[in-house]
């Protein structure tokens, strides 16, 4: 499989891409952001990642389809998303990681805008927020043990 | 042949008259031994661990920080020891967590590998199955999978139900051992039993796949599964022990739990239909 060359190996990807279950850092350069503004064509809840397509106006005025990828219904759902949680026909707008390719494909990373203002986050952004606080927890009490150390010399 | 009146009243011939009593006492022997099996059973089934029920994703702790799909001691250690130092408390928490796994990655993972398993380091994800065909994960990965886990006890096996793929596995209670001739799949063959409160499994006959730990195994892979659950039930904790004549220099000793998540279910997968060519 090495031995493929990187057309064919470009090729596989584009083919394969929207029902294979990868790991998204291959695919999507998560050291990049981009935000799409467009009209939803098409969502779909489902394993192992949900889908959504979005009708963006580039800036020649012609439309193109953006694919935005997200996590699959095990997650999103566990964050009460359903099938209705994203109309068709409803304007969103999108911040995520964008393919390395340069295919209008997304990653959801970081935040949704729906028509209504409702605002959605991907799983798993509350998880830093309650870590960080973990964290400050021990050092007050590795501070405060280093405190009392010091008291009893 | 004679006729006579059997135990239900009707007229049977005599012959059968003897075999229905036969059959009475039989059946009253049965009845017997049926309450035995089923006293038996029940206090099998009292003083086994119970693991049954849905699982899924732990609360996050700073334990499982530097987790990605499975823990190491080594991992864990190396972040608390960050955490402990007060020249890091500016630095930021995922820089931590990257240092802590690089830790591990060099310090406990890599003198574990054999020259072979080196080589196919780091693995491409175009070699990979999964990435490519929709193939559902082989074992290596499959049980440290994250999401749900949701397990039913039978008295001679355990299914375990992933929420990843939405992979079924059976784990035999009947202390079979694998034929020689049996061929390798994606789950490999588990028999399990129950030592005090912890079911521990052993799998082989794993067919040679892709690993989260970033190296390839053959296979010849084993593991020893250990599920007990914590002190207040609400976590189920593994250990496993694996093995691979081929990738490994010594064991490698991984970690995972789950919390206990009633509410939760799986999903069917959609649109992931291995493709052709392909095999399960």
């Amino acid at each position: 499989m090495r031995s493929l060359s990187a057309a064919l190996i470009a090729m596989l990807l584009s083919t394969q891409l929207a029902n294979s279950h990868h790991s998204s850092s291959a695919i999507y350069d998560q050291s990049r952001t981009v935000t799409i503004d467009g009209i939803v064509t098409e969502f779909r809840l489902v394993n192992p990642h949900a889908m959504l397509n979005v009708d963006v106006l580039d800036d020649a005025g012609d439309r193109v389809t953006w694919s935005v990828e997200m996590s699959g219904k095990l997650s999103l759902s566990s964050l009460g998303w359903t099938d209705d949680t994203v109309s068709v026909g409803e304007r969103v707008t999108v911040t995520g990681s964008p393919a390395r390719s340069g295919s209008p494909r997304l990653w959801f990373t970081q935040q949704m805008v729906l028509g209504d203002g409702t605002e959605l986050l991907p799983p798993g952004s509350d998880r830093l927020e309650i870590l960080e606080e973990l964290r400050r927890q021990r050092a007050r009490l590795r501070d405060g043990q280093s405190d009392e150390q010091k008291r009893g010399e | 042949m004679g006729v006579g009146t059997g135990l239900d009243g009707r007229l049977w011939p005599k012959a059968d008259i003897r075999a229905d009593l036969l059959g009475d006492f039989m059946q009253a022997k049965l009845a017997i031994a049926a309450f035995g099996l089923t006293v038996g059973c029940a206090y099998a089934q009292d003083s086994r661990p119970d693991f049954s029920g849905m699982w899924s994703n732990p609360p996050v702790t700073l334990e499982e920080a530097s987790c990605r799909f499975y823990c190491t001691d080594a991992g864990i250690d190396h972040l608390f020891s960050l955490l402990d130092d007060p020249n890091n408390d500016t630095r930021p928490l995922p820089q931590l967590i990257d240092e802590a796994r690089n830790h591990e990655r060099d310090e406990y993972l890599r003198p574990r590998l054999t020259s072979a398993a080196l080589e196919t380091y780091p693995l491409n994800p175009t070699d990979d199955r999964s990435f490519l065909y929709c193939e559902p994960w082989g074992f290596a990965r499959q049980i440290f999978a994250p999401h749900q886990l949701e397990i039913t006890q039978y008295d001679d096996r355990i299914e375990m139900r992933y929420g990843e793929w939405d992979a079924r596995r059976t784990v035999h209670l009947d202390a079979r051992e694998p034929e020689t001739n049996q061929s390798a799949t994606l789950l490999g063959l588990s028999v399990g039993r129950y030592e005090g409160e912890t079911l521990v499994v052993e799998t082989s006959r794993v067919g040679a796949n892709s690993t989260f730990w970033g190296w390839a195994h053959s296979g010849r892979l084993r593991a020893v599964e250990r599920y007990s659950r914590s002190d207040d039930g609400e976590r189920l904790e593994l250990v496993v022990s694996i093995d691979d004549p081929w990738g490994l220099k010594e064991p490698l000793i991984l970690k995972k739990t789950w919390g206990w998540a009633p509410a939760e279910e799986i999903f069917p997968y959609v649109d992931c239909e291995p493709a052709e060519g392909s095999e399960q």
